[in-house]
């Protein structure tokens, strides 16, 4: 019996696999430097020159961004096992960004967008959305599309750009 | 002038068959756009010229070598472009009838509202050495074309990765450096290169390939309509 238990403990541990963690750092600055940027995390604003170092584990909103007039910064997770974001000074011009999350199905979202922190929490819950910055306006005004058809079949041989009333010869 | 010429017979019957089965659905949703707004006449003259031209190629394939047809069509907006290069015939126009980043797929005929995915090479930050870039209509992001799959080279990721904000022409360069297992895995030799490259895309990819203390993949993604890239980091056991 002590012999089953036993080779049952050693099977059990055998078929947990080791889990990787997986660490992304992102060290920038928007607009040459530091100044006038606002970095946001954990319903918290803080001056990008902020000097200590912060560091969140039990995050419900699981981003962090940095804001300087109506651009926008950012890293938000979107993976299966969150573990923590950190910010802090990187050097004289640039702060840095830290994601550490499970290795298994980890995502890391990255973006450099217009606006500011609440349109990344209106869209959180759909991440990833289409859009998170203030764009939407402009997808509307855009209402170009094509038709097209490819041919893997046949070799065509011109190259052609018309536009009004033409004649062409296939 | 010639525009096409036959390939194989075989190809040219499963084309065939793919076709015709998708034209009654191509018909049945122009009906549809046709009753809704002023506006779906363009999407609907382009659907109909395109499915037109589409059955003239179709004719085509058939016939024998060096078989041509006359086609002749009125175009009150848009482009249309033969781009022999990819073996493709495109029409652009302007209608406000599908809704951005739609696309429906009908046999030959693919129908697209932007947004769309560009991945191609370039130099977006001049320095003379060729990048991979992917691009959409919100921002463009690019990563450093190194090594291939054959030749593995020195690779650090510090300076590896841009990305621009187009509506207002600013760009970041993040110094970006990867850890697994807490162990710095940002430097090592490797290799960059696209998962796919093309004009019109519904995403790209761009993977990073590295030998480093542990060997492992990065995979970046952008999607049409989004102005975001997403990043997964893949641990070779």
């Amino acid at each position: 019996m002590k012999l089953v238990v036993l080779f049952l403990a050693l099977a059990a541990l055998s078929s947990v696999s080791y889990a990787h963690t997986v660490t992304a750092n992102f060290a920038f600055n928007i607009g040459g430097d530091k100044e006038d940027t606002t970095v946001h995390v954990n319903d918290e604003n803080y001056s990008a020159t902020f000097p200590n170092e912060l560091n969140f584990f039990d995050l419900e909103k699981k981003y962090i961004s940095a804001q300087r007039n109506g651009l926008l910064a950012y890293m938000i997770f979107n993976g299966n096992d969150f573990l923590n974001i950190k910010f802090r000074q990187y050097d004289m011009d640039n702060y840095m960004f830290q994601m550490i999350q499970g290795a298994d199905k980890n995502k890391f979202i990255i973006g450099f967008t217009s606006g500011s922190w609440p349109d990344i929490e209106s869209k959180l819950s759909g991440i990833p959305s289409k859009t998170v910055g203030n764009l939407q306006q402009d997808i509307k005004r855009d209402k170009s599309f094509f038709v097209r058809a490819d041919y893997s079949g046949i070799d065509i041989l011109n190259a052609l750009r018309v536009s009004g009333v033409k004649k062409v010869v296939s | 002038m010639k525009v096409v010429k036959m390939k194989g017979m075989l190809s040219l019957i499963i084309a065939l068959a793919v076709i015709i089965a998708s034209t009654v659905i191509v018909a049945s949703s122009i009906n549809f756009y046709i009753e809704t707004s002023g506006d779906a006449q363009n999407f609907n003259q382009g659907k109909i010229l395109m499915s037109n031209l589409d059955a003239v190629v179709r004719e085509l394939m058939f016939e024998s070598k060096g078989a041509t047809r006359d086609f002749s069509f009125n175009l009150k907006q848009g482009f249309f472009h033969v781009d022999g290069n990819n073996n493709l015939l495109k029409l652009t126009m302007e209608a406000d009838v599908i809704e951005p980043g739609t696309i429906i797929k009908e046999g030959n005929v693919i129908i697209k509202r932007r947004p769309f995915v560009d991945a191609y090479d370039g130099d977006p930050d001049n320095d003379d050495e060729n990048d991979l870039v992917m691009e959409n209509d919100f921002i463009m992001f690019s990563v450093k074309e190194i090594g291939s799959n054959e030749s593995h080279v020195d690779i650090g990721t510090k300076d590896l990765i841009i990305i621009t904000n187009k509506f207002t022409n600013t760009t970041i360069k993040p110094e970006q450096t990867m850890l697994i297992d807490m162990t710095d895995v940002s430097s090592g030799t490797g290799y960059t290169e696209f998962l796919n490259r093309g004009s019109d895309l519904e995403e790209a990819s761009i993977r990073l390939f590295m030998n480093s203390t542990i060997d492992y993949e990065a995979v970046f993604t952008l999607k049409a309509g989004h102005d975001f890239v997403e990043v997964e980091v893949r641990p070779m056991e």
